[in-house]
């Protein structure tokens, strides 16, 4: 029986022989898990997934699309990768953008899940004729970028990829899966797929899913898109994400020098205003999407035709965190994060670890020091080759401390491995409690966290039980925007967002959810994150922040104070409002 | 009284200024009124930056670095400063 929206399966393929098998999903577990993350994670739970490795010939990686993929809704082309992180132990669920979820869903597919490992470098290719591995010893060893430009030419334009770069093949901790130079980015996806000797996953078909109400989901489309253009995604469009950097600066919540600091000398210079109008600069989007949120930059001058993709998040962490002042210098780090492909927020994290590690004495590696461009670009480099200090820095910030000693793990800047992104947790403590109850450890995409110490409805510098009840909306919110899925840039065109976001489901799936549905679906997505997690050997006291968080003010405000007993607090509450324990232990796992 | 307006994302873009200093005759005022002042110098960021009597959803202002505040009642005295954000982070 068809469901709207769905194919009703997922194919299995395995990297060891070539071979796949297809497999139905019923319509009770879209119900449940509709797609993008919540699927991925529902498919690990239902392999055993916890059981196995992250780099381990036996670990699943899921790519996981969605109802909303191919419809005309705005900002509906992405797709989930999920499996368990090599540089966390934990649920990985990272997203990514663009043709390939088009072309992933066109393949016939729900869902694709890889397991195994090749025993040479190849391909997998998955489109509606059939699945195949294919070698790819003339792609390992380039960018992603440059593989899929060979790819392009190889296959044509139907196909679309998911690439990894060198760091990916080398199993770097926090390599990333590139796809038209977007990044499934965080947890280190990338090396889950180079350990099994794939390359790339090649997509292609003409295999459609029907809508339930296709008059009714087209108008709905065109609000959506003509809401787009307003004034709650004009901050994105116009300017990008850059434009966190000031604001975040003058509230000292922008972390600089490794956490030591909430604000960063320069930090003028790396507005979008400033960045624009020293370099060229162009404006993309990705497909099916009416917001246009990419703002490439041009390196050195107005006449390069290097374009690098800016976000406030790899600014932060190749910039302030580093403590690194010259614009180009981090421009030039963010696109060698790119052609390596590792995550800009945990390289530029690990980077500024070491740094600190180098000044205090417990690296002897006298050239790494705050500030300093040319050691920036040196340590990257050596994260691409594994040579020298560039072994350590492979593994992130958490699992280089517990070879550096000196009690480092104490300022290592992570929650259960997971760099911290670029949120002061002393300076907004709401989110600090998001980063510490994060299923994927530090994530500002799982909790937003932030937006409740941006608002009146909290005091940001002193963290309470009331505002960690708030912030599990937020999580919840996420949760559904992540498994539709639509992107988060979206969001604040919605007035009532659980409402409105079960009527689109409504109308591709012919469902009659309502807003108490969608949060019930949002708190069953998140349980199932915390089941996995806590089968992979999670712990309460995983839930917490760098010591130096909680024993320490900001250098630089010390009214930006957090102590173990307020976060205790916050996460006491915010458990308990999940349904769970007052440890964070799910009733029904507790119970037995 | 003066006080000091800092504009920050598309606040600052529509306004086209960093900053701006403005005097009253009373100490306090009120949000409100400061809001006011600023819609009649930079007409194209007035039009946006309220909704109806409140401060509109994509609007964010913070006193002094310290609280976030939305009450346009909120009295506002001498040497304030007032920053003025877009809503939304992440990225």
């Amino acid at each position: 029986m068809s469901i709207f929206g769905y194919h009703g399966v997922y194919t299995t393929v395995d990297a060891t022989t070539g071979s796949s098998t297809q497999t139905p999903i019923t319509e009770s577990t879209f119900r449940q898990f509709p797609g993008g993350a919540a699927l991925g994670t529902h498919l690990l739970l239902k392999h055993a997934a916890w059981q196995y490795g992250p780099l381990s010939a036996e670990a699943s990686l899921v790519f996981a699309f969605s109802p909303l993929v191919g419809s005309p809704l705005t900002t509906s082309a992405k797709f989930a990768v999920v499996s368990r992180s090599p540089l966390t132990g934990r649920l990985n669920d990272s997203l990514a953008s663009s043709s390939f979820a088009l072309a992933g869903k066109r393949s016939g597919n729900d869902a694709i899940l890889i397991t195994g490992k090749a025993a040479s470098p190849c391909i997998l290719v998955i489109d509606d004729q059939q699945t195949r591995k294919l070698p790819a010893d003339h792609l390992w060893g380039l960018s992603a970028e440059d593989a899929e430009t060979h790819l392009r030419k190889q296959f044509g334009g139907e196909h679309h990829f998911a690439v990894i770069g060198p760091a990916g093949e080398q199993q770097v901790s926090y390599a990333t899966i590139s796809h038209s130079g977007r990044h499934a980015g965080r947890g280190g996806s990338g090396a889950v797929l180079g350990a099994k000797n794939v390359k790339a996953v090649v997509v292609a078909g003409n295999q459609r899913t029907p809508w339930a109400d296709t008059d009714g989901l087209v108008q709905r489309a065109k609000q959506l898109s003509k809401l787009s253009f307003g004034p709650a995604t004009e901050k994105y469009r116009e300017l990008g994400t850059a434009a966190n950097l000031l604001v975040f600066n003058r509230l000292h919540c922008l972390p600089t020098r490794n956490f030591q600091r909430g604000s960063f000398a320069n930090s003028d210079q790396f507005s979008p205003e400033a960045l624009g109008a020293a370099r060229g600069k162009t404006r993309s989007s990705c497909a099916s999407c009416t917001i246009g949120c990419t703002h490439l930059y041009s390196i050195n001058s107005r006449k390069s035709n290097q374009n690098v993709r800016i976000e406030y998040e790899n600014i932060y962490a190749l910039g302030p965190l580093c403590d690194v002042q010259d614009p180009d210098a981090v421009l030039q780090a963010s696109q060698r994060c790119d052609e390596l492909g590792i995550d800009t927020i945990s390289t530029g994290g690990t980077i500024a670890f070491a740094m600190e590690c180098a000044e205090r004495g417990f690296l002897d590696e006298p050239w790494l020091r705050f500030g300093d461009a040319a050691a920036l670009l040196k340590a990257i480099h050596l994260i691409g080759t594994g040579a020298g200090i560039g072994k350590l820095l492979r593994l992130g910030s958490r699992a280089m401390a517990g070879i550096v000693g000196h009690k480092s793990i104490e300022f290592a800047p992570q929650v259960k491995g997971l760099e911290i992104p670029g949120y002061e947790p002393r300076a907004l403590q709401t989110m600090s409690l998001g980063f510490a109850v994060g299923t994927r450890g530090a994530d500002h995409n799982r909790s937003g966290a932030y937006e409740i110490d941006f608002s009146d409805a909290a005091d940001r510098r002193n963290g309470t039980a009331d505002a960690a009840r708030l912030a599990v909306d937020t999580e919840d919110k996420a949760a559904i925007m992540d498994s539709l899925i639509l992107c988060k840039f979206i969001r604040g065109v919605f007035d009532n967002y659980f409402a409105e976001t079960a009527e689109l489901l409504n109308l591709v799936t012919g469902w009659d959810l309502d807003q108490s549905a969608m949060q019930n679906m949002a708190r069953g997505i998140i349980d199932a994150k915390k089941e996995f997690n806590i089968r992979c050997g999670w712990t309460p006291d995983e839930d917490t922040l760098p010591r130096r968080m909680l024993t320490s003010a900001l250098q630089d405000d010390p009214d930006a104070r957090l102590d173990t007993q307020t976060l205790q607090t916050m996460i006491v509450a915010y458990n308990l409002k999940r349904g769970w324990t007052a440890e964070g232990y799910l009733v029904e796992i507790a119970s037995k | 009284m003066f006080v000091t307006i800092e504009y920050f994302g598309v606040p600052r873009q529509k306004t086209g200024v960093s900053s701006d200093s403005l005097s009253f005759a009373s100490s306090p005022t009120s949000l409100s009124d400061v809001l006011t002042e600023i819609a009649g110098r930079h007409t194209a960021f007035g039009e946006q930056c309220l909704a109806g009597n409140e401060l509109s959803r994509e609007t964010i202002i913070n006193l002094n670095g310290d609280e976030f505040v939305r009450a346009l009642d909120t009295q506002v005295v001498n040497g304030d400063h007032i920053l003025i954000l877009s809503t939304d982070a992440g990225g």
